[in-house]
């Protein structure tokens, strides 16, 4: 999964700008669906066709838009201005490498004397070596989207840091649900959605899940943790297994999709823990609530400095949510 | 067949459970209570219930009557030593009314728990005036941490213990008349009312999730209704002598009327015109941006839904005592009888 993982991380896609890390997406899936499209919006949707005529119809789906920045303004010595794109802070970004979807390279600065702690961007800057304004338009054009350059390291073991895992690793999780159940004659009909513009309201799942009506939704992204110091208690760790999620800022999953996940664990012994998250949104909302709605839930990658540079997760985890993904593809009905 | 009373309404509906997320938990005990009065009732994958009656008009217009069914309260997060669980809230809580109350929590089975407060000789100079996050409040059950782990699994429900008091003047107090006592006015409402006199295919949606600020509910119960035109009806802010009356509407002065951009204007006015020739006080209420109830997400529904937004004048909002006062609820009750009978609103808003 890493090697994969890594790739479609190296290709940026900040929101409303994914189009290049959608198409490596569709190279990637091909080879597993009876059907790959992109629909209006720009998600990909990827199908599996169910082998029974009774068969359900699951909906999975990870994002694939990532945080960055939106060139604003280019001043006169050839700064470049640029406006957030997403959940970004200052002081997780700063003084770091910067890549432009031009391929532009800079580093992203505060202007002098500024008070780090009440930053906004405003008071920021792309330095891309450029000396005049002329020079940088040659290099930069307004509109164009940046992200901070992409990076994974290997730390010990099996856990990793870098960006964006959020969530390039939701998008190789469905790959490898995507590869474990071709040729398994699945029942059930099994879309795979790589969904645009999560990061800036969860825009993309909800029109993918009124065209596809599916009857049971799975999310993949990441979530917080209670295991660093000053967290706020949260019973969700790294290395802890797969988080089935109960609840977040945008949704409160459906109780049979939750007890269905957590049977399915127990049974597989697959390593799983509750997950309740107080701030922050998911695709699950928007699949549960369009149209005629759906029995949506999400499986989550423990992870820690979520939107930083520096995205902690560890990979048995993201295995054990492609494991109990693919389980509950095969089998999403709780039976009483 | 003696009709039942609209208080006896309320306490039946806003006595059952039905915490945001957790609305099936009472489904038996609602579906007695409501489904003998409906052609039909939906379950969707939200958790709303649709129930239908039919008018015996054929080709009749559809309308939505929407009063979400679902309440605050908290969810279990974590179980500590000694019995004592953590939780999260599920709507707007206030922490200031927290400390003490007593809460049901939906395990496996029921436990009773009263939430953590400390006493005012313990606490440090200036901390009675602290709010506390509703995240750190802890709730003390009694049990101990093991067999509480077997009873309560992480992300049950959690609500306030229901009991409900009659004050003087026909004010009843309790909890989660927000939103079941509109709910209940509904319900007597249609079980009141012949087919033969219905103007429209009446779907009454009880709508899930409207507390969890999620757009869920309104969303897929609009969609499936597909109503031709709807009402939507929550309770409204009362006025007590604490708060603004800029922001508020009186209790015993009847039913509030929304205007502002979000509602349509015109089944606003045809609903106040209604509303005066019956004999029903009406009590304007503006709303300059969002309504603050499901009608901002009834209005966005397929092509557009028009939609009118009425209120139930309610104190003391998303406390275990939130009080209304019972002839307001009669107004509310007669105002629907006369609105899902009004054969010339019907036609008038039937699509093209």
């Amino acid at each position: 999964m890493v090697q994969e993982l890594k790739k479609i991380m190296h290709i940026q896609g900040v929101s409303g700008r994914e189009k290049p890390v959608m198409t490596e997406l569709a190279g990637l899936i091909r080879p597993y669906a009876d059907e790959v499209r992109t629909d209006a919006l720009g998600n990909l949707i990827a199908c599996q066709k169910g082998a029974s005529k009774s068969g359900k119809t699951v909906m999975l789906c990870a994002h694939a838009d990532e945080i960055g920045f939106i060139v604003t303004f280019i001043e006169k010595n050839g700064w470049i201005r640029i406006a957030p794109i997403g959940g970004l802070r200052p002081w997780n970004t700063l003084y770091r490498e910067v890549a432009f979807s031009g391929g532009t390279r800079g580093v992203i600065v505060p202007d002098v004397g500024q008070d780090v702690d009440n930053l906004s961007f405003e008071k920021c800057y792309v330095d891309i070596g450029a000396s005049t304004e002329k020079e940088a338009e040659r290099m930069v054009r307004i509109g164009e989207t940046l992200a901070v350059a992409p990076n994974l390291v290997r730390l010990r073991g099996t856990r990793y840091a870098g960006r964006p895992v959020d969530d390039r690793l939701g998008c190789a999780i469905l790959l490898e649900i995507a590869r474990n159940l071709s040729g398994k004659a699945c029942p059930h009909t099994v879309y795979y959605v790589c969904s645009v513009q999560e990061e800036v309201g969860c825009r993309g799942s909800g029109p993918a899940s009124f065209d596809i009506r599916p009857d049971y939704a799975l999310a993949f992204d990441v979530t917080g943790t209670g295991d660093v110091p000053g967290a706020t208690p949260m019973a969700c760790s790294v290395g802890k297994g797969a988080a089935v999620k109960i609840k977040d800022g945008s949704v409160i999953c459906h109780t049979e999709v939750v007890r269905r996940l957590r049977t399915l664990a127990s049974e597989r012994k697959i390593k799983y823990q509750d997950e309740i998250l107080l701030h922050g949104g998911t695709d699950t909302s928007m699949m549960q609530g369009t149209g005629m709605g759906s029995k949506a839930g999400a499986l989550s990658v423990p992870t820690r400095y979520i939107h930083s540079a520096v995205e902690l997760f560890d990979l048995k985890d993201a295995q054990a949510c492609a494991d109990l993904g693919a389980a509950f593809c095969m089998a999403p009905e709780q039976e009483d | 067949m003696e009709t039942k009373s609209i208080k006896q309404w309320i306490l039946d509906l806003c006595g059952l459970m039905s915490v945001s997320g957790s609305e099936s938990y009472d489904e038996n005990k609602l579906m007695e209570l409501v489904r003998p009065f409906f052609d039909s009732v939906e379950r969707d994958p939200v958790g709303n219930y649709l129930f239908l009656k039919k008018s015996r008009r054929e080709n009749a217009p559809r309308l939505l009557l929407d009063t979400h069914y679902d309440e605050i309260g908290m969810m279990v997060r974590e179980i500590l030593e000694g019995g004592f669980v953590r939780i999260t809230n599920i709507g707007g809580l206030d922490p200031r009314i927290l400390p003490a109350a007593e809460v049901v929590l939906y395990g496996e089975k029921p436990v009773f728990g009263v939430i953590v407060s400390t006493p005012p000789h313990l606490q440090k100079p200036g901390e009675s005036s602290k709010l506390q996050d509703v995240r750190d409040l802890l709730i003390d059950t009694g049990y101990t941490k093991e067999t509480l782990e077997k009873i309560l699994p992480i992300g049950s429900p959690v609500g306030y213990m229901p009991r409900y008091t009659e004050l003087e003047g026909g004010e009843l107090a309790g909890k989660s008349m927000d939103n079941k006592a509109c709910g209940a006015c509904v319900i007597k409402a249609l079980s009141e009312t012949d087919p033969d006199e219905l103007a429209a295919d009446v779907y009454v949606l009880f709508s899930a999730k409207e507390e969890s600020s999620s757009t869920a509910g309104a969303n897929v119960g609009a969609y499936r209704a597909d109503p031709d035109y709807a009402m939507c009806i929550d309770v409204n802010l009362g006025k007590t002598p604490d708060v603004s009356k800029d922001e508020t509407v009186e209790l015993g002065k009847g039913i509030s009327l929304t205007y502002g951009p979000v509602v349509s204007r015109k089944l606003t006015d045809r609903t106040a015109e209604l509303c005066r020739n019956a004999g029903l006080n009406v009590q304007p209420y503006i709303a300059t941006r969002s309504t603050g109830t499901n009608t901002v997400k009834i209005v966005l529904g397929r092509a557009g839904i028009p939609t009118v937004d009425v209120g139930l004048p309610l104190k003391y909002m998303h406390t275990y005592n939130e009080v209304l006062v019972l002839k307001d609820a009669e107004d509310l009750c007669r105002l629907v009888r006369e609105f899902v009978c009004d054969a010339r609103i019907a036609e008038e808003f039937r699509r093209g």
